[in-house]
């Protein structure tokens, strides 16, 4: 099959590809109750290598961001399981970080208080902690940001103090779920670079959920084709463009092949990107 | 790349404010002080124009001069003080009452489910009814105004804040269980916060009607306070001396109102309100 192919292809292009740091095995869940069921994931298997870089992208309803709530501990899944580094994923860890949709800011916080949120939550050393933030603001463009509202920054600035906040508990794997759904396409476009850059840095792994194809292929080393109802993994699709990926990235002819392939599962479909 | 977002953000923050801010507030301030002076001056004119009887309504200078004798009399302080005093003991303990309730109904959800029913049904009983029953427990010392006062104040707190309590962003919820938050970390963090404005909503129906509560229950029995002196002054046919009451129970109401505002703004810093910039 493609699907075994294709990880086949990243293990033998990956050296350190040995275990993988998140697994999902057979995992899949259903909503609803027992008369009116609804199956959101069937028979999910995937594995992400530390350091990778994985993108899913699929319809809305898919199951998609099912998946990643398994991942983050926040659901179980009712078949198969999710771990982390060999361990079952129970609950909520701190090497597993998350960014939502919407940046979550609480509005009586400034950003470096909301930034810092996890460390005050772990009763972790306060003036560490927040030098620490600084110097991650500081990494994603917002020097000098620390002390403003969040009502008062911009869409993409309130990601990317979400994203920061996200990489204060040291994660090693940071969960994104449609990071950038809600942001205009300039600003979209410009954050993908943003995030290429700190997870290039950072070496976490990274399991992002994405609508937009282009943003997938352009981010991951492994692009994960999902087809709704039940959500299953439809493709795996290697990433075969070297790092660091950089606005040219857009127009190399191996971006342009990703996006195809991946683009034919939607169109088979009937059309549903 | 980042450096084009910064302007744009920057923007907002550094807009200055309209040059002519100043002058229109000041415009405003002398209308209003126009606008008192003329309401005096017409209650003033009519009651002298149409010869009211001093029985039935008293011309504000007849007030001013009532109101002078009985400071020079040392009248008021003492029920002045007393009727505060009501009112604040009875506004705190009811509303501290009534928060704590609040937020153990919204962390033991049985418990909420089980007594809803029975707080609903009280809370649409006028609470001022209830006043002759106080007066026979506690007599006619401060205690049962005070009691009154807090029976009056805790329910408009309770409901507030367990409407408030209620609110649960799945979001936020999310964010504080990715980052293993405990329950207290939560509640201290999230749902405090969430329910402050909903809270501050209570407190400011409480605030009105706890002066209304220590009144009413002055009238239904009591030895010192303001209800008590407005209704010596009713029983001398002194209106002049009904109208001092009246303002300084105004005055009192309206401290309070200021007061509690506030306190919300300070604590609820963050929300933003209609008419913040007057």
């Amino acid at each position: 099959m493609s699907a075994a192919a294709a990880l086949a292809d990243v293990h033998a292009a990956r050296p350190d590809g040995a275990r993988p740091i998140l697994r999902f095995e057979r995992v899949g869940h259903v909503f609803g109750t027992e008369s009116c069921p609804l199956r959101a994931l069937d028979c999910v298997d995937l594995d992400v290598a530390p350091g990778e870089f994985v993108a899913i992208v699929g319809a809305s309803g898919c199951g998609k961001s099912t998946l990643l709530r398994i991942a983050a501990g926040l659901i179980s899944p009712r078949e198969g399981a999710a771990s982390f580094d060999g361990a079952p994923i129970v609950e909520p860890r701190g090497e597993i970080g998350v960014v939502f949709q919407d940046a979550v800011m609480l509005p009586w916080f400034n950003v470096i208080d909301n930034v810092t949120l996890p460390a005050r939550l772990a009763g972790r050393d306060m003036s560490a902690a927040r030098a620490e933030a600084e110097r991650l603001l500081e990494n994603v463009g917002l020097t000098g940001f620390s002390q403003s509202w969040p009502s008062s920054l911009s869409g993409g600035m309130r990601q990317r103090a979400a994203i920061v906040r996200a990489l204060m508990t040291k994660p090693r794997v940071l969960l994104m779920d449609e990071p950038f759904g809600a942001l205009d396409a300039l600003t979209r476009e410009r954050m993908n670079l943003e995030l290429a850059r700190i997870a290039e840095q950072s070496r976490v792994a990274v399991l992002l959920i994405t609508h937009s194809i282009a943003e997938a292929a352009f981010l991951a080393d492994r692009v994960v084709v999902m087809t709704p109802r039940p959500g299953r993994i439809a493709e795996e699709i290697p990433v075969p463009i070297p790092r660091p990926r950089t606005p040219k990235t857009l127009s190399s002819p191996d971006f342009a092949a990703v996006c195809e392939r991946a683009r034919a599962h939607f169109l088979e479909d009937g059309g549903s990107e | 790349m980042t450096d084009a977002a910064v302007p744009l953000a920057v923007a907002p923050a550094a807009r200055r404010r309209p040059a002519s801010r100043g002058r229109v507030r000041w415009t405003n301030r002398a209308l209003s002080a126009a606008l008192f002076v003329g309401v005096i001056g017409a209650w003033e004119a009519l009651v002298r124009l149409f010869d009211v009887s001093p029985l039935m309504f008293a011309a504000p200078s007849a007030v001013l001069e009532a109101f002078m004798r009985g400071v020079s009399r040392g009248l008021y302080w003492e029920h002045l003080g007393v009727t505060v005093f009501e009112v604040v003991a009875g506004f705190s303990i009811g509303a501290s009452l009534g928060f704590l309730l609040a937020v153990a109904v919204s962390e033991f959800e049985r418990a909420g489910r089980l007594l809803f029913p029975y707080l609903v049904a009280i809370q649409s009983l006028p609470k001022v009814a209830v006043a002759p029953f106080v007066i026979l427990w506690l007599g006619f010392g401060v205690e049962s105004k005070v009691l009154l006062v807090a029976l009056i104040t805790f329910f408009p707190v309770l409901i507030n804040a367990m409407s408030g309590l209620a609110i649960q962003d799945p979001q936020r919820m999310d964010l504080m269980r990715v980052f293993r938050a405990t329950r207290w970390q939560t509640f201290r963090y999230v749902r405090l916060p969430s329910a402050a404005p909903a809270i501050f909503a209570g407190l400011n129906v409480a605030a009105v009607l706890a002066l209304t509560g220590a009144i009413v229950a002055e009238f239904v029995g009591a030895q010192r306070g303001l209800g008590v002196l407005l209704l010596q002054a009713q029983t001398n046919l002194d209106t002049a001396g009904m109208l001092v009451i009246l303002v300084m129970l105004a005055a009192i109401g309206l401290t309070i109102n200021v007061t509690v505002r506030a306190v919300e703004r300070k604590v609820t810093y963050w929300v933003a309100r209609r008419g913040d910039a007057p």
